[in-house]
């Protein structure tokens, strides 16, 4: 449901992902795209040169030069530069802090997807729809207040997704006795993808 | 030890490549030209600002992933009445559609002048010669350039396109433009010497500031904060873009221009040689919204 | 559609494990929301889902060897176009082995690939032209049995081989090479484990030299040192180690390339390759210098109280006595301060001791413990040394050797370790450390699997006969010593024997017909142009693959056989720690279109037509021509069978068994045993005892000493210019496997570049995703390939995937999207075909120059 201007969630729902735990297996990022775009599973994100998947995989080198792995997706930022920017307001947030895409606003001008700070949206070939996490699938999922499917496809336990208005949740409970970050803080968008550090 | 950073290009992702950059284009004539309708009340003038802008947005609305979806767009707009005045995409739209009817109320006021003699002729351009239209015309035609630049300052995830400088340097290009296409009208003899005098000086001086605007973007960009914009600028400057940069936007788009308007102010004028320096400043103004565009990269989110 | 029936999910019946989320997930996967609903009331069960058209089917997972537990959402009555099923991980937190990793995320990329073999194909261009036309099964058979008849009759039996790798050693595997009685059933291995198998049998003995027979007990280790191990699979393993983690649990991997399990807080401690023997000696240097090891255990359970003589070999009753034993080894009784028998139960036997004895031959020589020899042998391998050796750090070898002794750590004794030539020194390494640590069969250590004593389908007598467990026997000769065990005694399997004898010819016979039935060949067997020469000099070439392998375009008959998701599969859950079983119901037909069948199905057929008693003998009725009968009468019948065999063993009901596997998909019938070998029963050793010096290669004249020792790695030239490079491969958990690998997205996520460290990369002027050219520095082979500059890899070395590069099926160039599956390289074109004598295992490292292209 979408929000009225002023309007606040009920839920804040956020995805977690334990860097410190993350075998790198790329499970989640298949059944994203299975669990979402099945339609893709054949097909590439021409874009990037990848598997079309709401999860993006970078490697790189700590200034210690140790080899580090991100997975990164939409982060559902509560100030969204995406929502802002969106000229027929296809992009929204709902009651539980998630945001949303309205397909039948979105005129395809791809705004959003230079306007977020995470390069987290990529193009349906078909549709021309900008694509980011929460997929449809997934978002049956929540709405039967089940876990998405990078979650449970996880075979090293290195996700979680849940609310962080509950203190009892179990995102919040890990995000106040792990450390965590957020990428790019400055970005201004305040982002709800964290990443933890510890296992 | 290094690794480069994985850089993503918006390009291939967002795809606001050429296409974009000729919508500016139509934009920034569209928009230059109307300002200088303010002096310049010419048929040729008032039709080009139609033209222009109507080509741009037609370009833009064929640019969108979803244009046949744009009916449904608008009737879900209208039946929630939310209309999201935040987007620079959205106000842009709006100024632009303004700016297509202003410029067609110019272009009907000009009918008369190549033979076509509509209803209200009169009327219509009794009120285009009048201080308020062709103030408003040209406010709006500046909003429109500047509409332009905003559009890629909202960008977020494009730090090359986070500076101010951008719009600067769309309001002094179209200038340029405008200049330009005003030299061309004159060789082809549909406007008179005077302007195009009067046109000549200004492009230099122009010319000299958007060389100026171009170098501190660029260099703006190659010690920004951001390594994206850095490496967007590296790209310009030494990589893969280089010649879009040094070709067309410097060398097409102010070297020959500069030195064909210092040869003419010393030797005389030559309608050839105004004609070959106006397409190339009109070039330069194309090369230079594409390379700005081409460059804009993702910040690595691994740093 | 039927309507749901509300009432009944009120019942709630578990479904094995599966949670309601991982159902629905599924199914929205698929646009399944109506069949998601069910879901989001609960857990419905069995009879509910039915009814509303669907089942739930478990199922091990094939796209690498581990077999992990699946579990399949299935519609029972699809509409054409509709998807029939969706697959994902067995979400029971209790299954030893719960899937699912990247690969087996490409199970559904697999069943309807393009790639997928389809109908029975016979090759009409030459070998390896890939030019083929499709035939029926009838003349597949028919022809395929009158090329045997005519090879067998002219050469024999022998000259046919059999090669394969997990289904060759399953049941599915063995009916066609028993039923003819055929010798040469040569399988993966020395590609594989061949090392690593040989060392823990010299060791431990033969019970516990396969891969799996022993492991660190992940669920509750403390640290884990993976020399050469990325516990890419069993991806189960990863959710045990997960456990052990959160409550503390460190991990390092001794490595030349940086594996993805490293990413989660894994150290990672790059290495030159072929070194790991001498790291290892480093630890143990360490522990022994700093008194770190386990004193009672060693004096107990293992031989280093046994006395050797200055040749190395035991001391046993035989040199001291006439008619005394040569199987008696004698120690030095600290207690009675003499030489005792080692079976003396009284004795005391010291750790340290030296002294001079007379031989019965009245000769006098020093004899002293394997343990003061060891002492001697570790001074030659200092941090310092072992470091230089193995280009690693001092203080690394320092502080994993008191990680291991202060944690109580352990050593992974290695899966895939047939890299170098010497890697059965890195594996005895291997086997020391843990022996100093006496970390064997404890919680957290390395412990021996306990069994579930599935009894297998059909099996053959030393005598020969075979019999099934249906009853069917047949008497044939016995079947005479294999080819490669001819030439490599100690090796379980070396495929090179074969090339050997076809390409060379200097074998006591020679193989003229080869059966692939689930090898690829080109991913697997080092030296690529031996490979083709092989394939183009046989007489007969068959192929039994599930998809089109580059190898496929070298035979004369290509047969499509069906994939573990199609049919019932009941195995031994072979890594697990306790004693469990999976059942794997066929979750769906194959995909449309695809006439394939199963490897015991087409067994028979040949066999039928080559010998129709032989076939009938071993169970084989005419109306099992239609294959469904064949799986309902046949398969079904001999898994009832096992099943019943299973609840007698272990004391159960065999009704609520099967029901139990169904289920849940698995089960497991004990609890992981602690404590038992070598403390309650002894290994079936030499000297009974785990053998740290090991002395059946010694007697044997195999190796002058038992103990590990750095060699330098003899399977391929070093390299010794800056633009020359070790070359080395392993698994990527997102898509490298002979199946996963011929996926869709593998293309993307497990890259085919070629890795270069930056170093490296700096000094031969070579940037990040350039072309250059490698060449072979013992084949010449020439191949372009793009690099990546990474730091995951060691300065030195360069890294590929294994099995997501070069592949060369000429189908790939028709296929629109697979394109990228032909760039980059296969490692083994530049490997040699060179074998360790003393093991028979192969090397897939290789050596390489690098050439920038101008
Ligand atoms: N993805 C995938 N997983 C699989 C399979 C598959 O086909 N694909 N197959 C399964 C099978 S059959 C097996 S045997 C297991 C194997 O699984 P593992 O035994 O874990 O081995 P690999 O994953 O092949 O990784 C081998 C590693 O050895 C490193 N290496 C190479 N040379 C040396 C050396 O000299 N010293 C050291 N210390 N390291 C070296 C390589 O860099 C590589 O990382 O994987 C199983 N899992
Ligand atoms: N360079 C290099 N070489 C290596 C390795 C390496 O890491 N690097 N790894 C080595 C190791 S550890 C191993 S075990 C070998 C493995 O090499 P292989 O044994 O060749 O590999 P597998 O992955 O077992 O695949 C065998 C074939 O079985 C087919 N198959 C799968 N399921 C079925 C089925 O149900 N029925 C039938 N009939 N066929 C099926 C697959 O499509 C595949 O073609 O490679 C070795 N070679
Ligand atoms: S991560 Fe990007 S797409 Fe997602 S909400 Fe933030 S700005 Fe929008
Ligand atoms: S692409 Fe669609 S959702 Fe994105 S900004 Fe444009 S209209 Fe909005
Ligand atoms: S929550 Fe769903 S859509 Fe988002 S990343 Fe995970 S699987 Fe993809
Ligand atoms: S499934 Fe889990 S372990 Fe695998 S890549 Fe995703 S987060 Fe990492
Ligand atoms: S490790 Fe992965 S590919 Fe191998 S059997 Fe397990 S789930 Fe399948
Ligand atoms: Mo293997």
């Amino acid at each position: 449901m979408r929000l009225k201007p002023g309007e606040q969630p009920t839920r804040r729902l956020a995805h977690l992902w334990n860097e410190a735990a993350c075998i790198g297996c790329a499970a989640c990022v298949i059944s994203c795209t299975a669990t979402n775009n099945p339609e893709m599973l054949y097909r590439a994100d021409e874009g990037r040169g990848g598997v079309a998947s709401n999860i993006r995989r970078y490697e790189g080198v700590t200034a210690q030069g140790r080899p580090t792995l991100l997975l990164n997706q939409c982060a559902h930022c509560d100030e969204a530069p995406c929502m802002k920017t969106c000229p027929f307001g296809a992009v929204y947030r709902d009651e539980n802090g998630l945001v949303r895409l309205d397909s039948r606003r979105c005129a395809g001008c791809r705004y959003c997807v230079t306007s977020c700070p995470y390069n987290a949206r990529w193009v349906h070939p078909d549709t021309g729809l900008p694509m980011k996490c929460m997929g449809r699938g997934c978002l049956a999922l929540v709405a039967a207040g089940q876990k998405p499917a990078c979650v449970q496809a996880c075979p090293a336990n290195a996700r979680d997704f849940g609310d962080l208005n509950d203190p009892e949740s179990s995102v919040s409970r890990t995000l106040r006795t792990k450390r965590h970050r957020t990428l790019l803080p400055n970005s201004g968008a305040k982002p709800k993808y964290f990443i933890v550090e510890e296992v | 030890m290094s690794e480069l950073p994985p850089l993503v290009f918006q390009a291939p992702v967002a795809d606001w490549g050429w296409q974009i950059a000729w919508f500016f284009w139509f934009v920034a004539i569209g928009g230059g030209l109307a300002v200088a309708y303010w002096q310049v009340r010419r048929a040729a003038v008032a039709f080009t600002v139609f033209v222009a802008t109507a080509l741009g947005l037609l370009l833009v609305f064929f640019h969108l992933g979803r244009w046949w979806n744009m009916p449904l767009v608008l009737w879900e707009l209208i039946r929630a009445g939310e209309f999201n005045l935040g987007s620079w995409m959205f106000l842009g739209v709006i100024i632009l559609t303004v700016h297509l009817l202003l410029g067609a109320l110019a272009a009907y006021a000009h009918a008369e002048d190549v033979g076509i003699y509509p209803p209200f002729g009169d009327r219509v351009r009794e009120m285009t010669e009048g201080a308020l239209f062709r103030g408003v015309f040209a406010a709006n035609g500046v909003l429109s350039v500047v509409y332009s630049g905003f559009l890629l300052t909202q960008a977020h995830g494009i730090p090359l396109w986070g500076t101010a400088l951008i719009p600067i340097l769309w309001l002094i290009s179209s200038a340029v433009a405008a200049v330009a296409v005003l030299e061309l009208f004159y060789v082809l003899g549909l406007v008179d010497e005077r302007v195009s005098v009067a046109g000549m000086k200004l492009a230099l001086g122009l010319d000299a500031l958007k060389l100026i605007a171009v170098l501190a973007f660029l260099h703006v960009s190659l010690t920004a904060m951001s390594a994206a914009a850095r490496a967007g600028a590296e790209e310009l400057v030494s990589g893969s873009l280089a010649w879009l940069t040094w070709g067309g936007v410097i060398g097409l788009g102010l070297a020959v221009p500069i030195l064909l308007a210092a040869l003419m102010l010393r030797y005389g004028k030559s309608k050839g040689l105004i004609a070959v320096s106006a397409v190339s400043s009109l070039a330069g103004v194309l090369f230079l919204r594409a390379s700005v565009l081409l460059a804009g990269a993702w910040e690595p989110l691994l740093g | 559609m039927a309507k749901l029936d509300h009432a009944a999910l009120g019942r709630r019946a578990a479904l094995g494990g599966l949670t309601a989320a991982g159902a629905a997930a599924v199914l929205l996967a698929e646009g399944w929301a109506d069949a998601a609903q069910l879901f989001t009331t609960g857990i419905p069960d069995r009879d509910t889902l039915n009814r509303a058209g669907f089942d739930l089917r478990h199922t091990s997972c094939l796209s690498c060897s581990a077999l992990c537990g699946l579990t399949a959402l299935v519609r029972l009555n699809p509409r054409p176009g509709e998807r029939p099923f969706v697959l994902f991980g067995n979400q029971d937190p209790n299954h030893p082995q719960r899937g699912m990793c990247g690969r087996g995320a490409t199970a559904a990329q697999t069943w309807d690939s393009p790639l997928r073999l389809r109908k029975p194909l016979k090759r009409i261009g030459p070998r390896g032209s890939g030019r083929f036309e499709e035939i029926s099964w009838e003349q597949a058979f028919d022809e395929i049995a009158e090329r045997m008849r005519a090879l067998i009759a002219a050469h024999g039996i022998r000259a046919l081989c059999f090669t394969g790798h997990i289904v060759i050693d399953m049941d599915e595997g063995q009916w066609l090479p028993l039923g003819l009685g055929a010798p040469n059933v040569i399988a993966h291995h020395s590609t594989c484990n061949t090392p690593g198998t040989v060392a823990r049998r010299w060791v431990l003995g033969a019970p516990y030299a396969g891969p799996p027979t022993v492991d660190p007990d992940f669920e509750h280790a403390r640290f884990i040192l993976f020399p050469g191990r990325t516990l890419h699979a069993p991806i189960g393993h990863q959710f045990l180690l997960a456990k052990a983690k959160a409550k503390g649990a460190k991990v390092a991997f001794l490595n030349p390339a940086h594996p993805e399990a490293a990413f989660a807080n894994g150290e990672w401690i790059p290495c030159r390759p072929g070194t790991d023997a001498a790291f290892l000696l480093g630890v143990a240097h360490v522990l022994v210098r700093d008194r770190l090891y386990d004193e009672t255990f060693l004096r107990r359970h293992t031989n280093l109280p046994f006395l050797l003589k200055p040749d190395g070999k035991p001391l046993t009753e035989a040199d001291l006595e006439e008619g005394g034993e040569a199987t008696t080894f004698m120690v030095f009784d600290a207690k009675g301060a003499a030489l005792t028998d080692h079976k003396d139960r009284a004795a005391e036997p010291a750790l340290a001791h030296e002294s001079e004895v007379e031989l019965k031959d009245g000769t006098r020589v020093r004899v002293e413990t394997a343990w003061n020899r060891l002492l001697r042998h570790l001074a030659d391998y200092t941090p310092e040394r072992a470091a230089a050796i193995s280009d690693t750090r001092p203080e690394v070898i320092e502080r994993i050797a008191r990680t291991l002794a202060e944690l109580r750590g352990v050593v992974d004794d290695t899966w895939y370790s047939a890299r170098n030539g010497n890697d059965a020194d890195a594996v005895l390494a291997v086997l020391l450390v843990n022996g100093l640590l006496g970390n064997f069969d404890r919680p957290g250590g390395l412990c021996f699997r306990t069994v579930p004593g599935l009894p297998p389908a059909i099996s053959r007598a030393p005598d020969g006969t075979v019999r099934t467990i249906l009853g069917g026997e047949l008497k044939l000769p016995p079947p005479g010593r294999r080819l490669d065990q001819e030439m490599f005694p100690e090796t379980n399997a070396t495929f090179e024997a074969v090339v050997k004898s076809v390409v060379d010819g200097d074998a006591a016979y020679a193989i003229r017909g080869l059966f692939l039935i689930d090898a690829t060949l080109f991913a697997r067997d080092p030296n690529t142009r031996r490979i083709q020469e092989m394939l183009a000099k046989l007489d007969l070439v068959v192929v039994t693959d599930i998809l089109h392998q580059e190898v496929c375009d070298w035979a004369d008959y290509v047969l499509p056989s069906d994939w573990i998701i199609e049919r019932s599969s009941l195995h031994t859950m072979i890594w697990s720690l306790a004693p469990a079983v999976a059942r794997g119901t066929a979750v769906t037909d194959p995909p449309p279109g695809a006439e394939v069948r199963p490897l015991s199905w087409i067994s028979f057929q040949i066999l039928r037509r080559l010998y129709p008693d032989r076939a009938a003998a071993l169970g084989w009725q005419p109306e099992f021509e239609d294959v469904n009968t064949f799986k309902r009468a046949f398969l079904a019948a001999i898994e009832e069978r096992q099943i019943a065999a299973l609840a007698q063993r272990w004391r159960l009901d065999p009704a609520w068994l099967r029901e139990e596997l169904l289920r849940k998909g698995y089960h497991r019938f004990g609890p992981i045993t602690y404590g038992t070998v070598p403390y309650e029963r002894a290994p079936p050793t030499p000297s009974g005892k785990v053998e740290l010096y090991a002395f059946h290669p010694v007697l044997r004249g195999l190796r002058e000493t038992g103990f590990p020792r750095h060699v330098e790695p003899d399977a391929y030239t070093l390299p010794s210019r800056a633009d020359e490079f070790v070359l080395v491969s392993g698994k990527s958990p997102a898509g490298s496997s002979a199946v996963a690998g011929l996926a869709f997205s593998s293309q993307f996520l497990a890259d085919n570049a070629v890795w270069m460290n930056p170093e490296d990369a700096r000094r031969l002027g070579i940037r990040d995703g350039e072309t250059v050219e490698l060449s072979g520095l013992d084949t010449g082979w020439q191949a372009r390939t793009r690099i990546r500059v990474t730091a995951r890899v060691h300065r030195g070395v360069l890294f590929a995937y294994s099995y997501v590069g070069g592949h060369r099926q000429k189908l790939l160039s028709r296929l629109e999207g697979f394109d990228r599956l032909a760039r980059g390289v296969n490692s083994h074109w530049f490997a040699t075909a060179r074998i360790d004598r003393t093991t028979g295992a192969a090397a897939n490292n290789a050596s390489v120059r690098v050439r920038k292209l101008a």
